[in-house]
């Protein structure tokens, strides 16, 4: 049997068998979502990687930077020499990342279009690397967001069937669900790096997913009780604090991150905060935050 | 601008082996998990831009073959010292217990 090693693969393929190598590789991936840092992850994506059957694995994250910058995190489950020459970047970036930023739908390598001698290069040094055969799954993190991800399983060149192969369709169903798997840690993660790093509360996610929403300053200020000089304060605090120029560039900072994603969007009449405790989720705040307090309340959030 | 980490969650616990330049534009950190020794390497460019990779090294050899690649080794040449060393340190650490079993 090739290098992607699983019962399934095999010409008359034993259920039982089957069976037992897709729970096996099941309870792998379903490791991941109870790590702590980026380290277990990748230990528990290789391992997954290799209960799945394939040589190598890669995740990729691709967050677009206010002034067009690009942040980029990969986790190598694979050969670590492969990380050196897996380039990331706005001006040149890997034929695998290309793709994932602009489709949605899951391909092999052998129909991944090449643009040029570059590129070709770059499948090129993937090969050497356990990558002879690739199953790249991209995932998008939501309408209107740049941000990328991307799951990449290879196996070696002389692996037959490869990923593509109609054996192989359990194989491509857990890919889905390990890329499943990477993007809720990886979603999680980014929303605790960004409020711990921008030191933000539920009331300025709040105004930012306003902002996202295209609510103007006058609204916000409605909905808030606050006026549109303490609007306008509140935005300059959250500009500096997330690194942004602008508003617009600070709201799409905080949506990249993930944090704007349990806020609904909504294009309601304007309403003022509930009086009553409790009632965070009904107005949009992220699970656990804290309603806002009557306008002009002594600990008014707001203000 | 005040100084801030990006992505805090990928960086290491204090305890682990960590390396940085002065002006934080790049740090590297191992932690020993059970199949081996992971080394995410962090490198700032711009405002908010990052580049955070994190790789696996299952033996000594892996890891001496990619650090005979590294351009560190030129331009930072006592860091890149002290990285192989760190290497070591963590490679020759039990590793921690298995985060499946929690």
């Amino acid at each position: 049997m090739p290098t992607i090693n699983n019962p399934a693969l095999t010409p008359a393929p034993d259920e039982v068998m089957v069976g037992a190598w897709a729970m096996g590789a099941l309870a792998a991936l379903g490791r991941i979502s109870g790590t702590q840092d980026a380290a277990e992850c990748l230990a528990r994506f290789f391992d997954a990687t290799r209960a799945m059957g394939a040589s190598a694995g890669l995740y990729s994250v691709l967050i677009p930077e206010a002034d067009g910058e690009l942040s980029s995190i990969t986790l190598f489950a694979c050969d670590p020499g492969f990380a050196h020459g897996f380039e990331i970047g706005a001006a040149v970036m890997h034929p695998w990342l290309r793709y994932a930023r602009q489709h949605t739908t899951a391909i092999t390598g052998q129909q991944l279009p090449l643009q040029g001698p570059a590129d070709e290069a770059a499948v090129a040094l993937a090969r050497q690397h356990g990558f002879g055969h690739c199953l790249l799954v991209p995932i998008a993190a939501g309408a209107k967001l740049g941000r990328t991800e991307l799951l990449c399983l290879g196996a070696d060149a002389d692996a037959e069937p490869v990923f593509g192969a109609n054996e192989a369709r359990p194989l491509r169903a857990l890919a889905h669900a390990l890329a499943a798997e990477l993007h809720g840690w990886f979603t999680l993660k980014l929303q605790a790096s960004l409020l711990q790093e921008a030191r933000l509360q539920p009331q300025d996610i709040q105004v930012l997913a306003w902002e996202w929403q295209g609510l103007s300053t006058k609204e916000i200020a409605h909905r808030t009780g606050m006026s549109i000089a303490a609007v306008d304060s509140r935005f300059q605090r959250l500009n500096f604090r997330l690194r942004c120029a602008n508003r617009r560039a600070a709201a799409r900072r905080a949506a990249e991150y993930g944090l704007l994603q349990s806020v609904p969007y909504s294009t309601a009449p304007a309403q003022r905060p509930s009086l009553k405790s409790g009632d965070a989720a009904a107005q949009g705040y992220p699970a656990g935050a804290v309603s806002p307090p009557p306008r002009r309340s002594a600990s008014q959030p707001w203000r | 601008m005040h100084a801030t980490t990006s992505a805090p969650f990928l960086l290491a616990p204090a305890h682990r082996p960590d390396l940085s330049d002065g002006a934080q534009a790049w740090r590297v950190t191992f932690a020993r998990v059970p199949s081996g020794v992971v080394a995410g390497r962090m490198q700032r460019h711009g405002r908010n831009g990052h580049t955070d990779r994190w790789a696996l090294f299952q033996t000594r050899e892996q890891f001496a073959a990619c650090a005979a690649r590294d351009p560190l080794r030129f331009s930072e040449p006592l860091m890149f010292v002290r990285m192989k060393k760190e290497f070591d340190h963590a490679y020759d650490q039990q590793p921690g217990p298995d985060p499946s079993a929690r």
